[in-house]
């Protein structure tokens, strides 16, 4: 059933409703769409570092004054071979001294004095995927090899930093639904003010013989025009958000923070707003429109 | 029957009773004249058969559909049916007189570029052809009326309802108009030609339903 594309003109044009409507869905979309790519990274950061921070730990050999090169490689052969052989235990990893001290060469000039710090041997160690065991126990553990060995998890102040992680990302999640809510609330409204408007041309259409819902598809169709270039330039404008945001975080080094998540990966979770955003749209126009048009007996 | 009404009264919220027990029973294929004082309900009695009002007591029937027991659903297909023409003409404000004229063949489905040459004739015919892109409001009240009347018999409707079609338009320009509804009623669609010019009336031998005081006073033969 044919209708002239600009039966609804009036409404969209005389109220500004169609300009109000496409600035609402830009913003819309844009916090949206941040939103949706913060809770993509956060989600995925939250899960790295917690497999990462439960599955591994760093055991500290105290350094010794009066112990040579070969004592001190001997005690620490023995502790890996120990290691290896706990069935927990996937990966053993000594971490370098001259690794240790290239960290301090940052702070300390001198070499010689870097040489002459009493610095302890450092064993990086991760567990086999559900075979965790805690730092405490595996100090008491160990601790009949050596009972100076210090065994460090990471868990605690990580923990901390998860649940701020966790905290934000039911804000952004929360922030979805509010957004969600906002479009149809706007769209509905819209609706109603169309109606209003052109009310004496929906009255003529339906002596004609309209049925509702060939003039809700006019009017969702007004929708729909609207909504395609406004979703795209809410996107537009938050992905060029999020590339300063990366461009800033990496000039700051930060960006390492961030567990590795791809372009496309992050692209193709986010697109989901706007592609949401415009199914939404036309959804509750074509909803509240058939609504009203009953009302309207 | 085309249109029946039995017992049927109207009154509107807080208002007076508009029609009083009015019974009828229009033939298919006839041309009636719908008279009686200004504010003695002929644009009412239209409206209970176009289903802008339902009668406060009573039965209106339509196309041998009882109209109390519709759907609303099937309110189109048995509006399709008709054709208005509306005493406020109702066009659409920021449509042009082609398109305002095209709209019911546009809701039918009607091929865009054949809506568009037939409607154009038709415009010509009234005297349009040289409007045709031009806004309600760039028109003159006669030639609103005319693009109104385009509108209702565009689609060679069964039933035109014509609330005082020809009341703004000079002698000339009426006769013509008439000529065109009478030569739509031969074709076979019922008319039902609202006015109160008592001369148009007279001058052709159709039946005639006349209303006073709210009531019926019609004698079929009165012009004959
Ligand atoms: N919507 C309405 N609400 C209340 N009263 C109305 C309404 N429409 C019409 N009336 C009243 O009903 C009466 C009949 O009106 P109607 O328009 O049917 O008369 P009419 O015969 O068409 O008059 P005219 O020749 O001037 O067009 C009038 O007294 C009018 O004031
Ligand atoms: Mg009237």
């Amino acid at each position: 059933m044919g209708m002239p594309s600009n039966l609804f003109n009036t409404a969209f044009k005389q109220q500004r409703l169609g300009l109000m409507f496409s600035i609402i869905l830009v913003i819309l979309v844009y916090l949206g769409t941040l939103a949706m790519a913060a809770q993509a990274v956060l989600a995925r950061t939250a899960l790295t570092w917690g497999y990462d921070l439960q599955s591994r730990v760093t055991i500290e050999i105290p350094f010794v004054d009066d112990e040579d090169a070969t004592q001190k490689q001997d005690k620490r052969e023995r502790l890996l071979q120990l290691l290896r052989a706990m069935p927990q235990v996937d990966t053993v990893e000594p971490i370098d001294e001259a690794k240790t001290q290239g960290l301090l060469s940052q702070w300390i000039d001198d070499a010689s004095l870097l040489q002459a710090l009493p610095l302890p041997q450092l064993i990086d160690v991760t567990f086999k995927v559900g075979a965790t065991l805690a730092p405490a126990e595996l100090q008491r553990t160990l601790a009949s090899h050596n009972r100076d060995l210090r065994v460090y998890g990471h868990a605690d102040w990580m923990d901390k930093l998860l649940g701020f992680l966790t905290g934000l990302g039911v804000i952004a999640t929360l922030m979805l639904f509010l957004t969600g809510f906002a479009v149809v609330t706007v769209i509905s409204a819209i609706c109603r003010a169309a109606l209003a408007v052109q009310h004496d041309t929906i009255e003529l259409l339906h002596f004609m013989g309209a049925p509702d819902h060939a003039i809700a598809r006019q009017f969702q169709k007004h929708i729909q025009r609207l909504a395609f270039p406004a979703a795209l330039i809410g996107f537009a404008l938050a992905a060029l958000t999020v590339a300063i945001l990366v461009f800033l975080l990496s000039s700051l080094g930060g960006l390492s923070l961030i567990a590795p998540l791809s372009w496309v990966t992050l692209g193709s979770v986010t697109a989901l707003i706007p592609l949401g955003a415009i199914g939404l749209s036309i959804i509750t126009a074509r909803q509240s429109l058939l609504r009203l048009l009953r009302r309207l007996g | 029957m085309l249109v029946s009404f039995e017992h049927v009264s109207l009154r509107y919220p807080c208002g007076r009773t508009v029609l009083n027990d009015i019974n009828l029973a229009l033939m298919p294929g006839l041309f009636y004249f719908l008279t009686g004082a200004s504010g003695a309900g002929k644009s009412s009695l239209l409206r209970l058969i176009y289903q802008m009002e339902k009668p406060t007591e009573g039965r209106v029937t339509l196309f041998d559909r009882d109209t109390s027991q519709l759907y609303r659903h099937e309110y189109p297909a048995l509006r399709r049916r008709l054709g208005i023409v509306f005493q406020d003409f109702r066009l659409v404000p920021h449509l042009s007189a082609l398109e305002n004229a095209a709209l019911p063949l546009r809701l039918a489905g009607a091929e865009r570029l054949d809506v568009e040459q037939h409607v154009t004739e038709l415009l010509n015919w009234v005297g349009l052809g040289d409007r045709l892109h031009a806004l309600p409001s760039e028109l003159s009240g006669g030639e609103q009326q005319r693009v109104s009347i385009a509108r209702a018999i565009v689609n060679k409707p069964r039933l035109l309802l014509a609330d005082e079609p020809t009341g703004n338009v000079d002698d000339e320009a009426s006769k013509k108009l008439m000529h065109l509804f009478l030569e739509l009623n031969k074709m076979g669609t019922t008319v039902i030609f609202a006015t109160h010019q008592k001369d148009l009336v007279q001058q052709y031998a159709k039946p005639v339903l006349r209303l006073k005081n709210g009531r019926l006073v019609s004698s079929m033969d009165e012009a004959a």
